[in-house]
């Protein structure tokens, strides 16, 4: 008699191979016609939820592409976390992962697109902010909400509709997707590269106001001067406006 | 507190618009999967919030993959006990079934051969489970569509072995029970009747996909059959009041035709109760 073990080490080969093996479906017995409707379920159950997630990468692909990247990906059962709604992530370091794109013969903007599309659904369901933050000073630590994402692509995946898959523009573009907090609606802000690198340096627990305009200063080669600190102060303003930035703490 | 003789409906997201604009007035308390809202804000962290104000919270989860080899997520476990208080839930449930394999999680309500190994197995993991929680636990029956070479006993004895065993409650799924009758050819009051019902703190009623008439499917995205209405009233004479709660997770009918749903389970237990007195908690 099989291990339980062995048993549902079958039951996941059966599911996730590229082709349903025969000495799986022989050891588990019965009726290999019932077994193979658990194989179409598992595989149904995640390729919905990875469409769903992955509207615009599955347009750009097609069907018979983003199919070929869903069996390559549940080939490589990287599958790791009890979540369901973890997968479309766990999708995309299947993508990052050495070498799975070529493998697998997408084109290279996927990758943004892909990126651009999980940051969106993390952000809708990122933790709620708590508690109120202070007002903004120099040596306060800035306090961010907690649903954003800050991305740096190589392509300007954003402008792509869905139903509407178009070949993006190669070209940086730094994204900052957000969620209002009123109503819940994700946001994509297209950045400059000096208000992405300020967010990145503000998003630093470490760094007070201050230490992180003089980062984002020195990143982008700008002089702290007084035209500078007035477009950063614009910036924050705009920020604060759109519930990125909360406040500060000291 | 649960009402025992209440009925109840998933907290779905397809459902809440019109759940919180027109709540059906029998609606005696909602069921929340835990893992729909651990650690997550804004549109889910709202409906859960507006759901408490309103109803009373009972829990159902789909990932403790209990009959898997995989030891149990301690982390996993403590977050999940604290959501279960946090919420105020009488009692926890889960599957019999595995779901997760040498860390790849199927992210299915898989069947275990109905074996005197899965037994022992299972029923030591639900104290295990029922200890990290610190809440009432219940394991449901699930539909199988095979369960393979290594069953030893029968459905209706392997769930009762369990229920021995752990000492866990019972989350009876009516339409699960009806299921794998069609499915594997016998009379579902032959299972039912072997299982310890004094043990049933819940019943789960939900619809099924009969587009192959050989092989039914647990899809809760279809009207109640009239089969199942008939024998949760069979059942519910036997238990006596038990919250019911009515599954529907896709393909969502007019609000109203789920709200006859609920108005027909509820006077379902409401006959029940009329003839049987509440079993003490």
């Amino acid at each position: 008699m099989l291990t339980l073990r062995d048993y549902a080490g079958h039951v996941a080969d059966l599911c996730l191979s590229r082709e349903p093996p025969r000495a799986d479906l022989d050891a588990l017995g019965g009726e290999p016609r019932r077994w193979l409707r658990y194989r179409r379920m598992v595989r149904r159950r995640l390729s919905d939820i990875v469409r769903a997630a992955f509207p615009r990468l599955l347009d750009a692909l097609g069907e018979t592409s983003f199919a070929a990247l869903e069996d390559a990906f549940f080939e490589a059962r990287m599958l790791a976390s009890p979540l369901i709604r973890d997968v479309p992530g766990e999708l995309l370091a299947f993508l990052e992962g050495s070498g799975a794109r070529e493998r697998v013969g997408l084109p290279a903007h996927v990758m943004d697109l892909a990126r651009l599309e999980w940051a969106e659904r993390a952000v809708a369901y990122d933790e709620d902010d708590l508690g109120e933050a202070g007002v903004l000073a120099m040596e306060n630590h800035v306090v961010l909400t907690r649903a954003y994402r800050l991305l740096s692509l190589e392509h300007a995946v954003h402008v792509i509709d869905e139903g509407a898959p178009v070949e993006p523009e190669r070209r940086a573009t730094t994204l900052c997707v957000y969620r209002d907090a009123e109503t819940h609606t994700v946001r994509v802000l297209h950045t400059t590269p000096a208000a992405h690198a300020l967010l990145e340096e503000l998003s630093s627990a470490t760094v007070c106001l201050r230490e992180g305009v003089e980062r984002a200063a020195a990143r982008t080669g700008a002089v702290v001067d007084l035209p500078f600190i007035e477009a950063v102060s614009d910036l924050l303003a705009d920020f604060s406006a759109r519930g990125i930035v909360r406040g500060a703490r000291e | 507190m649960i009402p025992r003789s209440g009925v109840g409906i998933g907290l779905r997201a397809g459902l809440a618009a019109e759940l919180f604009a027109a709540p059906p007035p029998e609606l005696a308390f909602v069921e929340v999967t835990p893992e729909n809202y651990l650690r997550r804000g804004g549109r889910y962290a709202e409906m859960l919030r507006n759901a408490r104000e309103r109803w009373p919270i009972v829990t159902h989860g789909l990932s403790l993959s209990l009959g898997g080899p995989d030891p149990l997520d301690g982390d996993a476990l403590r977050a999940l006990g604290a959501f279960l208080r946090d919420v105020q839930t009488p009692w926890h449930s889960d599957h019999l079934s595995f779901g997760a394999v040498d860390g790849t999680m199927l992210h299915e309500l898989l069947p275990v051969p109905f074996s005197r190994a899965a037994v022992r197995h299972i029923s030591e993991r639900i104290a295990r489970v029922e200890d990290a929680l610190g809440v009432p636990f219940a394991v449901e029956n699930i539909t199988y569509y095979e369960s393979g070479t290594g069953s030893e006993m029968d459905e209706g004895d392997f769930v009762s072995e369990v229920l021995r065993s752990s000492g866990a409650g019972l989350l009876l799924d009516v339409n699960n029970v009806y299921v794998n009758g069609k499915n594997h050819g016998f009379d579902p009051r032959v299972v039912l009747e072997k299982l310890p019902l004094e043990r049933v703190v819940q019943i789960h009623v939900a619809g099924h996909d009969a587009t192959e008439p050989e092989l039914l499917i647990d899809t809760h995205a279809e009207p109640l059959l009239e089969d199942v209405y008939a024998l949760l009233a069979w059942v519910l004479e036997r238990t006596g009041p038990v919250p019911v709660l009515l599954e529907r997770d896709d393909n969502f009918p007019p609000w109203e035709e789920l709200c006859g749903e609920l108005r027909r389970l509820d006077a379902i237990v409401r006959a029940a109760s009329s003839v049987k007195e509440p079993r003490p908690c």
